[in-house]
């Protein structure tokens, strides 16, 4: 008996330290890297809108007769207001009037350090009053990142950022002579998700704001969000490029967590098959005994 | 036997989690004393806390950002500018920097932040440095920021 | 007297796959790797969108709870625990990277000592509540220890330390609870084909 025993604890001692060694050699390896916070390495849940309201309640999504100075209380389902990553989820949020122009806005939040539970929280309100009678288009592009570093509104919006068209009250006043475009070149080309997600004009701006993480800086030298000290971020080289390209990777990652999950399912079913096999055949058994 | 287990696990249970809210709220108090948790304050309301640590990362959150532009963020410093953006302030006419005991206290306007850092020491604090002004350190521990309207 | 000294050896000493690790049977391994698998395979699926900190407990800690209440014997929570955290390293599950494996083995390794002191009794609902809480606070306490090691600023940690704790207390407590009415019911049901 005592031999079997001490094979139990030997087993028990060689499982052990191959646990040990399966999360210390990657541990090794990742401390290599200098990476401590995983961001693409890890498999995240997804960031995604949950509603944009305004202050009454009602929702703005395709929203009549919105007031001229709306404050719109976006709610997300992740920390969207973690300090760190402000200044960057700031530049996600875009207001485009029907000619395309982009608006000034003035975003702000509850720090988290300060009331955990508005951490999902961002209210967008225009810097000046919007015109009335016009169609305004809402964007928050794709890169939004959560406090985790790795969820972002691009997984539950396949890449493409959320629009968000609302019209303001009233009549339109002013006649704007509109400018020379071709048709569907305009902010509603976005809104019916037709691949550009630029509520823009200009087909310039189509790569800035596909990057997600830019203003469209060639649109307005105001800029776009509260910040009055910053500058509009140049655009990096081929933005596109290198979001498409961290895109596919989520989708990989996502494709790989179907397959586990796939496999874990199979695995399960078997084990059950098993179980009930065995189940079945120890009644057999007992019967036989009786 | 067990009973009297059970009672002594949901004493233990609410030990937790009173000593949890304990815990924050005298982390809180502590380091908003010594520097090393400091209240950014805008219409008399704490709307965010700093700390050495966030300005480590916010100097990389700035580098990063900044890349292409030329940015100024040098090793754990972060412009005073991005650091008050971050913390989430939005309309302010100057902003109040109080130090750590006798320190001088500081009252900047937007247009004079430019070239000033937030610098973390080795401490657990950070300092203010004015980096236009050949790096002169302006407050040595940080304990408090105030933005007037 | 027989009868107690029969019941103070290991079942089934007389064969090696009876006693694996922790004079664990072999079979009992198994299905402990079957629940480590299925907490793993829980986090994937159950993506919940409900962005409450300490939600996952709820299924995280059941059904640790529930595997330590069918196998209960010393060294099955940390088995789960190490399988768990062996997968999530793999499949890289949050953050943390393979730190994250400790965030699976710690719990699992206070479930074990916690049984102990509670006489294994995992299908008293008070027990399931009281355990599932603590382990479900120690995932939390494992978090931030991980969060000082990876350098993450303390204020992130120790603001919002209350209202965490709160809410995985909840929902481990609710874990435990799930895990103690399935274990009631199944227990009878599994013990005669699970002894062997």
């Amino acid at each position: 008996m005592m031999r079997f025993r001490n094979t139990g604890q030997k087993a028990g001692m060689f499982v052990l330290l191959l646990s040990i060694l399966l999360v210390v050699l990657p541990l090794a390896a990742y401390g290599e890297g200098g990476d401590g916070t995983g961001n693409s390495r890890g498999v995240f849940k997804p960031l995604g809108l949950v509603s944009a309201t305004l202050t009454d309640g009602t929702s703005i999504m395709d929203a009549e007769n919105v007031p001229l100075q709306p404050e719109i209380t976006m709610h997300f389902d992740k920390n969207v207001v973690y300090l760190i990553y402000w200044e960057r989820n700031k530049r996600c949020f875009h207001l485009y009037d029907e000619d395309g122009q982009e608006q000034e806005l003035k975003l702000s939040k509850i720090d988290d350090t300060v009331d955990f539970s508005k951490r999902q929280y961002i209210w967008v309100e225009p810097a000046k009053v919007l015109a009335p009678g016009t169609s305004y288009t809402l964007y928050i592009a794709p890169g939004l990142l959560a406090k985790n570093g790795g969820s972002t509104l691009s997984m539950t919006t396949n890449n493409q950022g959320v629009t968000i068209k609302f019209r303001t009250a009233g009549e339109k006043t002013v006649q704007i002579a509109p400018p020379a475009l071709p048709e569907g070149n305009t902010p509603s080309v976005a809104a019916a998700g037709s691949g550009s997600t630029v509520p823009g004009a200009n087909p310039a701006t189509d790569n800035v704001s596909l990057n997600g993480d830019s203003p469209a800086a060639s649109k307005s030298d105001t800029g776009t969000t509260a910040n009055q000290n910053e500058t509009a971020p140049t655009v990096p080289a081929a933005p596109g490029e290198v979001d498409e390209a961290k895109f596919a990777a989520l989708q990989r990652g996502r494709m790989m967590q179907n397959y586990v999950a796939i496999s874990a399912v199979i695995l399960l079913a078997g084990w059950v098959a098993v179980e009930v096999f065995r189940r079945k055949r120890q009644i057999a058994r007992g019967a036989k005994d009786d | 036997m067990i009973n009297r287990r059970i009672v002594i696990g949901i004493l233990l249970l609410t030990l937790v989690i009173g000593g949890a809210f304990l815990f924050e709220k005298v982390t809180r108090v502590q380091g908003s004393q010594n520097g090393k948790l400091v209240p950014v304050v805008q219409n008399d309301k704490t709307i965010a806390y700093l700390d050495a640590g966030v300005i480590r990362q916010l100097s990389c959150e700035e580098r990063e950002l900044k890349q292409g532009q030329g940015g100024s963020g040098s090793d754990n410093a972060v412009s005073l500018s991005f650091a008050l953006g971050s913390a989430g302030i939005v309309d302010y006419e100057y902003v109040e920097v109080t130090g750590l005991g006798d320190s001088e206290e500081f009252k900047l306007k937007q247009e004079e932040m430019e070239g000033i850092t937030l610098s973390s020491n080795s401490n657990g604090t950070f300092s203010m440095v004015n980096k236009s002004g050949g790096n002169r350190v302006m407050v040595k521990e940080v304990t408090r920021f105030y933005a007037a309207d | 007297m027989e009868e107690l000294k029969s019941r103070e050896i290991p079942t089934g000493m007389e064969n090696p796959a009876d006693s694996f690790i922790f004079n664990i049977g072999l079979a009992d391994v198994i299905r402990l790797t079957m629940f480590g698998t299925l907490i793993s395979v829980s986090r994937f699926v159950f993506q919940m969108p409900i962005g409450v900190p300490g939600h996952t407990s709820v299924y995280w800690m059941g059904l640790l709870m529930l595997g330590k209440g069918l196998i209960p014997k010393f060294g099955a929570g940390t088995i789960m625990g190490i399988v768990s955290g062996i997968l999530a390293i793999v499949f890289g599950l949050g953050k943390e990277g393979p730190l994250m494996a400790f965030k699976c083995i710690i719990p699992g390794v206070l479930l074990d000592i916690l049984a102990f002191l509670f006489f294994n009794k995992l299908e008293s609902i008070w027990v399931g509540v009281i355990i599932g809480a603590l382990i479900s606070w120690s995932k939390l306490l494992t978090s931030i220890v991980l969060g000082i090691i990876l350098d993450i600023p303390m204020v992130f940690l120790a603001m919002g330390f209350g209202y965490a704790t709160l809410l995985h207390v909840v929902f481990g407590a609710a874990g435990g609870v799930l895990a103690a009415v399935l274990i009631k019911r199944l227990k009878p049901r599994l013990s005669a084909s699970w002894q062997n």
